[in-house]
């Protein structure tokens, strides 16, 4: 298993000048973006719209062919969106490297297992969906040798992790703030690309 | 110009050029053309809510784009409208094949089309019905002006007396 943290630390540290678009559970303050990335305008997180990080993020990578795109997933919210994978590999952006992060829980919601958790392989679903590559990783060690081949790879890539289940049941006036909003993250990433 | 030829050149006078849609029997006679011309990029979507969400990721980063669906594909994006378009201000026209009115054949389609309009009140969305294409240009370079002015979702509800379906 693959600390959430960690995971997202390493990619953030392969960005180079990519765009991320993450999901409720990197979107948690300790979990991920923004409190441990450090490119905080390239930051795109879609909390609250839950399954919809995938398709915010296609509509980014062909509106910017040339920018890499790094969708951040959670298993939860890709199976409320599962025809996503299908759109998406349909209109094969070479640009698109969709992570899952996979945690078999609804992290935000009290920790409740998500259908299929353990039981679903998700390897075989974005194969079978018809991305060009697909890669898993299950552990930090092996992610952090193989996470280049990974981002080398012409897109539409898929990329599996298996994350230790984290919690979040702080009760939402006791968490720390984000330090940056939704809306501040709209205002500012058309600038960081120079497309506003 | 036919009433699909109007919806066209209205995307292109606004410069809205990125098109994800869910297919419909009536608006294909606008998709068609749009997927014949370079100037759009047209994205088939599996389900209305993916839709929505490609078009608020477009126009995150200054590409305008618009969403087609039927009345019953409207149901399935309530979410996505809610949770993105509307919180973060994303200027979506949506385009909706208004089903469940005059010459409805299916019965599954009556509640999720005459619901329609009164969602989008209750979202607080402006909505356009067109009936014909009598000054269809005009209307629709307006709905699109209100849309991008007021940063929210417009809705052009087309209906079988527009599009040509039999109404009896």
């Amino acid at each position: 298993m693959i600390g959430n943290t960690d995971a997202v630390r390493l990619l953030d540290s392969k960005r180079e000048d990519s765009v991320f678009v993450a999901t409720m559970n990197a979107n948690n303050v300790g979990f991920g973006l923004p409190s441990v990335t450090t490119k905080e305008p390239l930051d795109f997180p879609i909390s609250g719209a839950m399954g919809k990080a995938s398709s915010v993020g296609l509509g980014l990578a062909l509106a910017q062919p040339n920018r890499k795109i790094m969708v951040l997933d959670g298993d939860g919210s890709l199976l409320m969106n599962l025809g996503t994978l299908v759109t998406l590999s349909n209109k094969a952006p070479k640009n698109m490297y969709h992570f899952l992060f996979d945690n078999g829980v609804y992290a935000v919601t009290g920790g409740q297992p998500v259908p299929g958790a353990g039981k679903v392989d998700w390897e075989d679903m974005a194969k079978g969906a018809g991305y060009a590559a697909v890669f898993s990783f299950d552990n930090l060690e092996d992610l952090t040798t193989g996470i280049d081949q990974a981002l080398a790879t012409q897109g539409p890539v898929f990329i599996h992790l298996a994350i230790t289940p984290e919690i979040e049941n702080t009760p939402v006036a006791f968490r720390p703030r984000a330090r940056r909003s939704v809306q501040t993250a709209f205002r500012e990433l058309p600038v960081a690309l120079g497309s506003d | 110009m036919n009433w699909a030829e109007t919806i066209v050149q209205a995307l292109k006078d606004w410069d809205t050029s990125l098109i994800a849609y869910v297919p419909d029997i009536s608006i294909d006679q606008v998709t068609r053309l749009i997927d014949d011309d370079p100037f759009f990029h047209l994205v088939s979507a599996t389900r209305e809510e993916e839709a929505i969400g490609i078009a608020v990721g477009a126009y995150a980063v200054g590409r305008n784009a618009a969403v087609f669906m039927q009345s019953s594909g409207f149901g399935n994006t309530l979410n996505a409208v809610a949770s993105l378009c509307i919180p973060y201000r994303t200027p979506i026209p949506m385009f909706i094949n208004m089903r469940g009115g005059p010459g409805e054949f299916n019965i599954a389609q009556v509640a999720m089309g005459r619901s329609t309009k009164p969602i989008l009140d209750l979202l607080g969305l402006v909505h356009f019905t067109f009936d014909d294409d009598h000054r269809m240009g005009e209307i629709l370079d307006g709905a699109l002006k209100l849309c991008h002015a007021g940063r929210q979702p417009v809705a052009l509800c087309l209906t079988r007396m527009l599009h040509g379906g039999k109404v009896a």
